[in-house]
């Protein structure tokens, strides 16, 4: 005989009444995807923590309002730690500068060496470089890459939390991804400078 | 397929989404076909995977075990104390199209008694006060007694807010001085002679006029508005000179509210 899991709404009543066992199942189900969404979007792990608390502070509150009918739960959930997340780094803040944060050559003239970009690089530095590649995505192409390739959510559940239409998160990502090859492709023009001076960066 | 239809779809195709299968099947002749673009989907198509490994790779990230315990101790802390459940607010439309109809309603009525005001204008207009001492009388007809110099200074500058005329640099005489000097009765005379010579309007109600304070008497005011406060009451005004004053009397109820006022010319 199998016991079935509760629904996040199922949990979500019991949350309202009061049931302490609900609000703690639910926070394990959920808090993982906001903590990941939170730390893939600021690359902070305090800050992720710090929202992750706060969004489940706000669902513990009477005037919490979730709609069932407009979408999952997680997708509301993560739509609260995105504001958040916003309002902590404020719009086109918060930006890793790949050269700054790399030692010996930038992660780009590493990561395409010769003909075979990401080949000669160990497994675990392409995803450093992948990491911060998004992270230095200017926010609106940033999320939409979070949300659709790193939480794996569709065009229609990222459209629902980004408030836009599905049409524009296609667009976005198309762009993201142009930006990500962009950003990790190797700058064979530049020869190595044993002083690399910080490059100023253009977001306009 | 072109290269320029190619870069529409090489996301999809590089994601591995769902697309329809001709369309999946020219781009991937076209790819075959074409150097530039199978190079650009070979990019794309190791941008996917090592998207993928990093989500998978963070996949077992989650909040430190502090995050619940405060979490969790905030809910326990929130079950203790009571909560004051708000009842849902039943918001009808019937109640929105109820006072949008009064709205309208009322905005009608509005035009209806300013276009009734301007069709009498032109006879009133003319009206010449008969004497000095009719313009003191109020609407109620029994009058009260005006405030003495002492209650209320001359020229003072007096906030109104219970009408819609202009609020500012409302200067107002006082009416019904007490017994004055020689100086002031002499004064006196010289404004009753002007006063006889002033051409008036109507008086246009201000705000909500209450007809109670009118019959308990009241007092008029002399004042000096802009000329755009006389546009306010759909005047004729000639707006080369917005800027000057124009004179008026206000009619001030025993409640101290100005219930009307008229131009005087």
């Amino acid at each position: 005989m199998t016991v079935l899991k509760p629904t996040d709404n199922e949990l979500l009543s019991g949350i309202l009444a009061g049931d302490e066992e609900a609000f703690a199942a639910l926070y394990r189900r959920r808090q993982g995807g906001i903590y990941r969404f939170a730390l893939q979007m600021s690359g902070s792990t305090a800050l992720s923590e710090d929202v992750t608390q706060e969004v489940f502070m706000i669902l513990m509150r009477d005037d919490f309002n979730y709609d069932a009918s407009r979408g999952p739960l997680q997708a509301f959930l993560i739509g609260i730690a995105r504001n958040l997340i916003r309002q902590r780094l404020g719009r086109e803040q918060f930006y890793v500068s790949m050269d700054d944060e790399q030692e010996g050559g930038s992660v780009s003239d590493r990561l395409y060496a010769d003909d075979c970009p990401l080949e000669e690089l160990s497994r675990g530095e392409t995803i450093e470089s992948i990491r911060k590649a998004v992270l230095s995505l200017p926010a609106r192409y940033r999320e939409v890459v979070v949300l659709c390739e790193l939480q794996e959510l569709s065009y229609a559940d990222a459209a629902g939390i980004l408030q836009c239409a599905i049409g524009t998160v296609r667009s976005r990502l198309h762009r993201a991804r142009g930006m990500l090859i962009e950003k990790l492709r190797p700058q064979t023009t530049i020869e190595p400078a044993p002083d690399r001076v910080k490059q100023a960066r253009c977001f306009a | 397929m072109n290269c320029e239809r190619f870069q529409d779809v090489i996301s999809e195709l590089a994601r591995e989404s769902m697309m329809e299968a001709a369309e999946r099947t020219t781009a991937l002749e076209h790819a075959a076909q074409c150097r530039s673009c199978a190079a650009n989907l070979e990019q794309e198509q190791r941008l996917s995977e090592g998207l993928r490994a990093l989500a998978q790779e963070m996949s077992s990230l989650s909040a430190s075990a502090d995050v619940e315990a405060r979490v969790l101790q905030a809910f326990r802390e929130r079950k203790t104390t009571p909560v004051v459940v708000p009842l849902p607010v039943r918001r009808s439309r019937t109640r929105y199209w109820a006072a949008a109809i009064a709205a309208a309603l009322l905005i009608v009525f509005g035009l209806f008694v300013l276009k009734a005001q301007l069709g009498r204008q032109p006879d009133k207009t003319a009206e010449t006060l008969p004497s000095p001492k009719s313009v003191d009388t109020p609407v109620g007809g029994s009058v009260q007694q005006p405030e003495t110099p002492k209650d209320r200074p001359r020229n003072e500058v007096v906030n109104n807010s219970g009408g819609s005329a202009p609020r500012r640099h409302r200067r107002i005489e006082n009416r019904k001085p007490t017994i004055p000097d020689a100086n002031q009765a002499v004064a006196a005379t010289t404004n009753k002679q002007q006063r006889a010579e002033e051409v008036v309007t109507d008086f246009f109600p201000i705000g909500y006029v209450n007809a109670t304070s009118l019959q308990e008497g009241g007092q008029l005011l002399r004042v000096e508005l802009p000329r755009a406060a006389v546009a306010r009451f759909g005047l004729p005004v000639n707006m080369d000179r917005p800027g000057d004053r124009v004179k008026a009397d206000v009619l001030v109820g025993t409640d101290g509210l100005a219930q009307a006022i008229r131009f005087v010319q």
